[in-house]
C-alpha cells in the first residue's frame, strides 16, 4: 500500500509543473488580450521608451543576480570557515568568484536601478510599464523559489537531518532581503493597470498553491507516520524500530516542508491575496486548485479504503493475516485527512466571498461543477463496462469446465463497487446541481461554456467508444465466420466490446437528449454554433446574461484623508471595493472620522466606481464622505 | 450542521493521534530468543544499522565465507542498493517458514531517505533471509540484505 501512496503523492508533486506552466500560459493569453487596449496609453505617454526600458531593466535583472549570488558566494565562504570541520584540503575558489561577481554586478545593478528609479519619479508613468512589472516579479519569483528551497535545507539543519550548509543560510539571508527591498518598491507604487494586477496575481497564486501543496504533503506525511507507528505498535513484531523512534528523520523532514509550505501560503494567501476578490485567477486558485485537489484527494483515500475493505469483505486479499492487509490504512487516513482539510477550508472560503465576484466565481463554480460531473460519469461509466464484462464472463464460464479460479468474479466486484459507491453520489449530486440551475434559468447556464464543453466531449466520447466497439464486434464476428470458426471463443472475444457499448449506452441517449433540450431552450444558440460565449477573464468578466461584455469597473486608486485611529473605517471601505487604498493622515485639530455603515459603504463603493477619473480622493464633509476624482 | 461533522472529524482523528503517539512511545522492539532465526535476522538487522560489517560477515555460512574473504565483502559496499548515510530504517517479521534444513524470515523493511520536499521519503519491501544451523547457530546462506553483494570473481 505504501506504493500506492507514493504514486498518489508522486502524481501530485508532478502537478505543480503542470500548474505552473498553465497559470504562465493563462497569463501570457491575459496579456496578450490587453495589449492592444492598453497600447493606447503607452502611445499617448511612452516614457523613457521601450527600447531604452528594455535595456535598463534586462541588464537591471542580470547585475542583480550576478552581485546577489557573488555576495551568497561571499557569505557562504565565511560561514564555511567559521563552522570548521574537517578540512582536508582548503579552496579560495568560491572566494574568487564571489567577490568578481559583487565587484562587477553590484556597481552595474547599483547605476542602472538609479537610473531607473530617477525615470520613475520624474515620469510616473513608468509605474505602469509591463517591463518593470515583469522585472520586478520574475525577480519575486527567482528569489521566492530559493528562499523556499534553503529555508527547506536549513530548517533540515536545525532539525539534523541534514548537514550545515553555509550556502543555504547564505541564500536564505540575501535573497530574503531581495524580495524583501522589491516588495517594499512594489506596494509603494502599486498595482494601477489590469495587465500589471493580472502579473502580480499570476505570482499570487503560484506562490500560494506551491505553499498550500508543501503544507498539504508535509502535514500528510507526518499523519501518516505517526499512524504508521500507532498501527505497527498494535499489530507487527518490531525486529528493528529505526533509529529514534517517532521523532526519526523522515518525519523531521516533512515537518521542515510542512514549516516552509505553511509561511509560503499563509504569506502569500492569507495574507498577500486578502483582499483581491475581484479576480477571475483566484476563483481558478479556489476551485480547480483547492477545492477540486482536496475532493480528488478525499475521493482517492475513500477509494482506496472502500476498496481494500470489501477486497477483505470478500477474502479476496493476497496478505498473509488481515493485520498486513488493512497495512493501508495508516496512509489511506492521513489522506483522507488532508484532502477533507483542504477541501473544508476552501469551501469555507468560496462561501464566504460569495457574492464579491460575482461572474469570475460562477465560472470557476461552472468549470468545478461540470470536472466533477465529468468524473462521475467516468465512474459510473467504467463500473458499467466492468459489471457487464464480469456478468458475460460468468455466463460464458457456465459453458466451460472452471479448473482453478471458480470465483474470479469476486475481484472486478469489489472494483465495480467501489466505482459505484463513488461515482454515484459524486455525479448525482453535482449534475443534479447542475440541472436544478438549468431548470432555474439561472445564469444562462445552458450557455454557458463549461456546460457546452461538457456535453460535447460526453457525445464525442461515447459517440467514438460506440463506434469503435460496433467495429470491433462485427469485425470478430466476420473473421470466426469466413474461418468457419465460430465458437465460444468468438463470444468471449466479443465481451470487451459489449461491454463498452452498454457503458456508452447508458450514457449517450441521456446526454443527447439533454443536448437536444439545451438547444430547443436556445435555438439562437444553436443556429450560432461556432460562437461560443466567453467564460470571463482576469479583470474583463463576461456578463451573465450571455449579451455583449458590459466594460467591468474598473480598480481606482483610492485615498482616503481620515484621522489617525480611523482603522475601523479603511476596512469598511476596503472590503467595500474588495482592495486596498491609501490612506493620508489628517493632522488638523478638527480632524473627525464619518461613521458609515456597511450599507453607506457598498453606495460609496459604487460612487467610486461611477467616477470620471481613475484617481479618487475620499474627503471627510460632516457626517459624509466626500468623492473627487482626477486623472 | 457541517460544522459539527468536521469538528466530529478532527476529534476522531485527534484520538487516533494521540493513541497512535501513546502506542509509538509504548512499544519496543521484540526480544527474540537466542537461537532462534529470527533472533538472527536481528542481529544482523542491528549490525547494519551500526555499519558492523564483521558481525554481519561472521554471520554468513561457511560456505560463503569461503567464497568472499571479509577485504571483498567489505570492498563491495559500493554495489549494494543501500546506502549507509540514510540508515532510518523500520523492519517487522512478516512470517518464518522451515523448508527441510533451511528457515526461510521474511522481514518487511521500510526505508525512510530524505527524498526533499515533492518526495515520499519512503520506500517499503520485502526481503527473505535464508539461514541453516551450524554449530548450533543460525547462519545464512545466501548473502543477506543489506550485506548482499560480494565481489567474488575479483578473488579468483
Amino acid at each position: 500500500m505504501p506504493d500506492v501512496l507514493f504514486f498518489v503523492f508522486s502524481i501530485l508533486g508532478s502537478l505543480i509543473p503542470i500548474a505552473l506552466i498553465g497559470l504562465i500560459v493563462y497569463g501570457i493569453i491575459v496579456w496578450r488580450r490587453r495589449s492592444s487596449a492598453d497600447s493606447r496609453d503607452d502611445d499617448a505617454d511612452p516614457g523613457i521608451g521601450t527600447v531604452r526600458r528594455l535595456y535598463f531593466y534586462v541588464v537591471a535583472f542580470i547585475s542583480l543576480m550576478m552581485a546577489a549570488t557573488g555576495i551568497v558566494m561571499l557569505l557562504q565562504f565565511i560561514l564555511d570557515s567559521v563552522s570548521g570541520g574537517g578540512v582536508l584540503s582548503e579552496s579560495t575558489t568560491r572566494l574568487a568568484a564571489g567577490v568578481s561577481l559583487v565587484v562587477v554586478g553590484a556597481p552595474l545593478w547599483f547605476f542602472h536601478w538609479r537610473y531607473i528609479q530617477r525615470a520613475v519619479s520624474e515620469q510616473p508613468v513608468e509605474t505602469r510599464s509591463i517591463v518593470r512589472k515583469l522585472y520586478i516579479y520574475i525577480t519575486f519569483a527567482v528569489s521566492g523559489s530559493i528562499v523556499i528551497y534553503t529555508a527547506y535545507g536549513t530548517l533540515d539543519w536545525i532539525f539534523g537531518t541534514g548537514d550545515f550548509s553555509g550556502y543555504n543560510i547564505a541564500a536564505l539571508i540575501i535573497w530574503s532581503a531581495v524580495w524583501m527591498f522589491h516588495w517594499l518598491v512594489e506596494e509603494r507604487e502599486g498595482q494601477p493597470t489590469p495587465d500589471i494586477r493580472a502579473i502580480r496575481r499570476l505570482y499570487i497564486y503560484i506562490a500560494a498553491l506551491v505553499g498550500v501543496v508543501m503544507l498539504s504533503l508535509g502535514i500528510g506525511r507526518i499523519l501518516y507516520f505517526i499512524l504508521l507507528e500507532g498501527y505497527d505498535a498494535l499489530t507487527a513484531v518490531p525486529l528493528l524500530t529505526g533509529e529514534s523512534g517517532l521523532w526519526r528523520p523522515a518525519l523531521r523532514e516533512m515537518l521542515a516542508v510542512a514549516i516552509v509550505g505553511a509561511g509560503t501560503w499563509a504569506l502569500h494567501w492569507l495574507y498577500i491575496a486578502r483582499r483581491d476578490y475581484d479576480s477571475a485567477l483566484r476563483q481558478v486558485y479556489l476551485y480547480i486548485f483547492a477545492v477540486l485537489g482536496g475532493v480528488m484527494t478525499t475521493l482517492t483515500a475513500l477509494g482506496i479504503i472502500i476498496h481494500e475493505f470489501l477486497t477483505w469483505l470478500f477474502g479476496t486479499y493476497g496478505a498473509d493475516t488481515v493485520a498486513q492487509h488493512f497495512e493501508f490504512l495508516p496512509g489511506s487516513v492521513a489522506l483522507l485527512s488532508v484532502g477533507v482539510a483542504l477541501w473544508a477550508y476552501h469551501w469555507y472560503r468560496v462561501r464566504h466571498e460569495a457574492g464579491m465576484s460575482a461572474d469570475a466565481t460562477l465560472s470557476a463554480r461552472r468549470a468545478y461543477t461540470y470536472i466533477l460531473t465529468a468524473i462521475g460519469t467516468g465512474a459510473l461509466a467504467v463500473a458499467i463496462f466492468m459489471l457487464v464484462g464480469a456478468a458475460l464472463n460468468l455466463i460464458l464460464a457456465q459453458f466451460a469446465d472452471v479448473v482453478v479460479g471458480g470465483d474470479r468474479w469476486k475481484r472486478p466486484l469489489v472494483n465495480i463497487i467501489t466505482l459505484a459507491i463513488l461515482g454515484a453520489p459524486v455525479w448525482g449530486y453535482y449534475w443534479r446541481d447542475i440541472q436544478s440551475r438549468v431548470d432555474a434559468d439561472s445564469d444562462g447556464e445552458i450557455l454557458a461554456t463549461s456546460r457546452r464543453i461538457f456535453l460535447f466531449a460526453a457525445l464525442g466520447v461515447g459517440v467514438l467508444a460506440l463506434l469503435g466497439s460496433v467495429s470491433a464486434l462485427l469485425f470478430l464476428f466476420l473473421r470466426d465466420l469466413l474461418d468457419v470458426a465460430l465458437s465460444l471463443n468468438t463470444l468471449e472475444d466479443m465481451t470487451i466490446p459489449v461491454a463498452t457499448i452498454a457503458a456508452a449506452a447508458a450514457f449517450l441517449p441521456y446526454y443527447w437528449a439533454v443536448y437536444r433540450q439545451d438547444q430547443d431552450a436556445a435555438p439562437e444558440i444553436a443556429l450560432e454554433d461556432a460562437t461560443v460565449r466567453p467564460e470571463p477573464i482576469e479583470g474583463h468578466a463576461a456578463s451573465a446574461s450571455g449579451e455583449p461584455d458590459e466594460p467591468q469597473s474598473p480598480r481606482k486608486h483610492v485615498t482616503l484623508l481620515v484621522p489617525a485611529d480611523a482603522d475601523a473605517l479603511v476596512r469598511q471601505i476596503q472590503d467595500a471595493l474588495g482592495y486596498d487604498i491609501e490612506v493620508l493622515r489628517w493632522a488638523d485639530a478638527d480632524a473627525a472620522t464619518p461613521a458609515l455603515t456597511d450599507e453607506d459603504c457598498a453606495e460609496l463603493a459604487q460612487s467610486i466606481v461611477d467616477t470620471a477619473g481613475r484617481y479618487v480622493l475620499l474627503i471627510p464633509y460632516g457626517d459624509v464622505l466626500r468623492v473627487l476624482s482626477h486623472d | 450542521m457541517t460544522k459539527w461533522w468536521i469538528i466530529g472529524a478532527a476529534a476522531v482523528l485527534g484520538a487516533l493521534l494521540i493513541g497512535s503517539i501513546v502506542l509509538a512511545l509504548l512499544s519496543k522492539e521484540t526480544e527474540f530468543a537466542p537461537g532462534t532465526p529470527e533472533h538472527a535476522v536481528q542481529t544482523l538487522l542491528r549490525a547494519a544499522e551500526d555499519d558492523d560489517i564483521e558481525t554481519a560477515y561472521a554471520m554468513l555460512s561457511r560456505e560463503l565465507q569461503e567464497k568472499c574473504a571479509l577485504e571483498d565483502y567489505t570492498d563491495s559496499g559500493g554495489y549494494r542498493h543501500y546506502d549507509n548515510g540514510d540508515r532510518d530504517i523500520r523492519a517487522t517479521l512478516r512470517d518464518a517458514k522451515v523448508v527441510g534444513d533451511t528457515t526461510f524470515v521474511e522481514v518487511r523493511i521500510t526505508q525512510f531517505y530524505g527524498g526533499g520536499p515533492f518526495d515520499s521519503g519512503e520506500s517499503s519491501y520485502n526481503q527473505r533471509y535464508a539461514l541453516q544451523q551450524e554449530s548450533s547457530e543460525w547462519k545464512f546462506t545466501e548473502y543477506p540484505w543489506p550485506y548482499d553483494y560480494c565481489d567474488e570473481e575479483d578473488d579468483e
